[in-house]
């Protein structure tokens, strides 16, 4: 017990706060009234479904509060890989009453959840989605998917080798990633439908970077075969490349316009490291003005209205959001060091790596109100996620 | 778009298709796809270095022999410093002196960076090592470029020293 408020003075000293793994760990913090909502699940897996579903919830910027309490109340029964739930709003109007299957139990709350997003604010929830990411537990970097959540793991590659930079295409039914299987960095494309997959991209020199068009049509990506990097496009099955740019600098990490017209890139052109917007057919580039002399891994929102990516200030890394049509940037994290993010399908939710050089753990934002996840696979050191429908 | 631009990408477009209908680049043929390259010079494909189907870098290349030739560079640049260029010059006579060695420039980064933005620079400094070779009379069909971003890193830890010994250029022979 000494030695427990010792350590607890000692955190306190570097201004860590010993409960700060009782209390919701928050990011930048957004003035936001959390909607209250109360849950309420018995039955013979009762006490799960309400464990998922209060995580769920949670993420989603809601309030949880006692039992038969809130602006929506949730009561149901759990049994087998079912919850069957009503949710009342305050008033005791009903708004939903359905039941949710899954594959699993977690599944099923899931589903319940995002219907229950769905009806309490509008927009999509994230609960039943799912997402890939690269893990080391091997020893070799692998693609592995998951639930938003980092349950239900399938390992998807096992080349012993270095995969990196998985995308998903917006539907989520294929998968794009660089492998050095090949001996040097070529694109693999993935079809989860059919679990086999096709190289796409072997042009001598590195081809990495890959993302899907939002119509599967064609592949955006980084090849070198120029002489150095440029930004080109191929077809989604491999095929002739069309040159996006041609500048003596190294061209990356490019990311589609929800529409499919335009592209956000990464530049070192013109000296420092800078996001630009070109269209899918080419043409001049537009820079996007950002507060950084670093920034890099762009990726567009699938509302279109944001660009999540990466900025170095002072040595560190954060994740800022670029509004299209302000022109202003935000910063959304401020603990430890963060890269890589990804919108969620609902352009609401981000998911990032929080680690020192890219790696480490995979966390879950709710833009919205600051809210945080961490995704917990089990799979020792993770980084860039992906996310699919 | 506006339609001159319209007209010009007809055009190009016109010109990729003949261009295609000669010489088809899928990728796995990594030849010029039809447009005009400003900078360096196409890379050729293992291929084209002696190299058949899958390989392995570790297995495949001899990192020994041009070890000492290891260049360098500042943080986030890709340009051949000064102090550098003598190595670069062994490595040229060294391909002079065997006219039929074919190599791999591998370009590496420290851990500061991104991941992805790692993945380019470590191309770019390999490529301003194969131009530079190329400067020197070295004809570009016998080097090929690959990169590792900082995922192989020479030396472990934090700190300049270990990032400086980081940021490098390799060279790998071709075993034949």
């Amino acid at each position: 017990m000494k030695h427990a408020s010792l350590l607890c003075s000692l955190l306190l000293t570097f201004g860590i706060f010993c409960s700060s793994r009782l209390v919701a760990q928050s990011e930048i913090v957004v003035d936001v009234r959390r909607t209250p909502i109360s849950v309420e699940i018995s039955g013979s897996n009762g006490a799960e479904a309400t464990k998922v579903l209060e995580q769920d919830l949670k993420i989603h910027g809601f309030n949880l509060v006692s039992e038969g309490s809130g602006k929506f109340v949730i009561k149901g029964t759990a049994d087998g890989t079912s919850v069957q739930a009503t949710v009342t709003e305050s008033g005791g109007k009903s708004v939903l009453s359905d039941t949710f299957t899954g594959a699993n139990l977690r599944q099923a709350a899931h589903k319940l959840n995002d219907a229950v997003v769905k009806v309490a604010t509008g927009v999509n929830g994230i609960a039943a989605t799912r997402i890939a990411f690269i893990s080391e537990r091997s020893g070799k970097k692998e693609v592995y998917m998951s639930d938003y959540d980092g349950h239900n793991v399938r390992q998807i590659t096992t080349d012993a080798s270095i995969n990196v930079g998985p995308r998903f295409s917006k539907d989520g039914q294929f998968l794009a990633y660089t492998t050095y299987k090949s001996g040097y960095p070529t694109v693999m494309l993935n079809r989860l439908s059919s679990q086999d997959r096709k190289r796409v991209a072997a042009f001598g020199g590195t081809n990495t970077g890959p993302a899907i068009s939002p119509d599967n049509e064609k592949i955006a990506l980084s090849i070198s075969k120029y002489g150095n990097p440029e930004l080109a496009v191929i077809p989604l099955l491999g095929g002739e490349a069309q040159r996006l740019t041609n500048t003596r600098g190294a061209e990356s990490s490019p990311s589609w316009s929800p529409d499919g017209r335009r592209i956000v890139y990464v530049s070192d052109d013109r000296g420092s490291v800078q996001l630009f917007v070109i269209g899918a057919g080419g043409g001049t580039p537009e820079k996007l003005v950002t507060p950084s002399n670093y920034s890099t891994e762009p990726d567009w929102s699938p509302t279109g209205k944001d660009i999540s990516y990466t900025i170095r200030q002072g040595g560190k890394f954060q994740v800022s959001v670029y509004n299209v049509a302000s022109g202003k940037s935000r910063l959304v994290t401020n603990v430890g060091e963060n890269t890589d993010a990804v919108w969620a399908p609902n352009g609401r939710h981000l998911i990032f790596t929080r680690g020192n050089a890219g790696r480490g753990n995979l966390i879950v934002l709710d833009v919205a109100s600051g809210e945080t996840l961490q995704v917990t696979p089990n799979l020792g050191i993770c980084s860039e996620p992906t996310w699919a429908p | 778009m506006n339609i001159k631009n319209l007209v010009l990408l007809g055009l190009i477009s016109l010109v990729a298709g003949c261009a295609s209908d000669m010489k088809k680049d899928d990728g796995s043929a990594g030849g010029n796809a039809g447009w005009e390259s400003s900078t360096g010079s196409d890379l050729p494909d293992p291929n084209a270095l002696g190299i058949k189907g899958d390989f392995d870098p570790e297995r495949d290349l001899d990192f020994d022999t041009l070890r000492s030739d290891t260049v360098y560079y500042d943080y986030d640049r890709a340009t051949v410093k000064a102090s550098e260029r003598p190595k670069l010059e062994a490595v040229a006579i060294y391909l002079k002196a065997n006219p039929k060695a074919t190599l791999y420039v591998v370009g590496h980064c420290d851990v500061r960076g991104t991941m992805e933005y790692n993945r380019t620079l470590g191309e770019k400094r390999a490529n301003s090592a194969r131009d530079f070779l190329m400067g020197q009379g070295i004809n570009g069909n016998r080097i090929g470029t690959l990169s590792y971003g900082s995922e192989k890193p020479a030396v472990q830890g934090d700190g300049e020293d270990a990032y400086a010994k980081n940021r490098r250029s390799e060279f790998g022979l071709v075993k034949k």
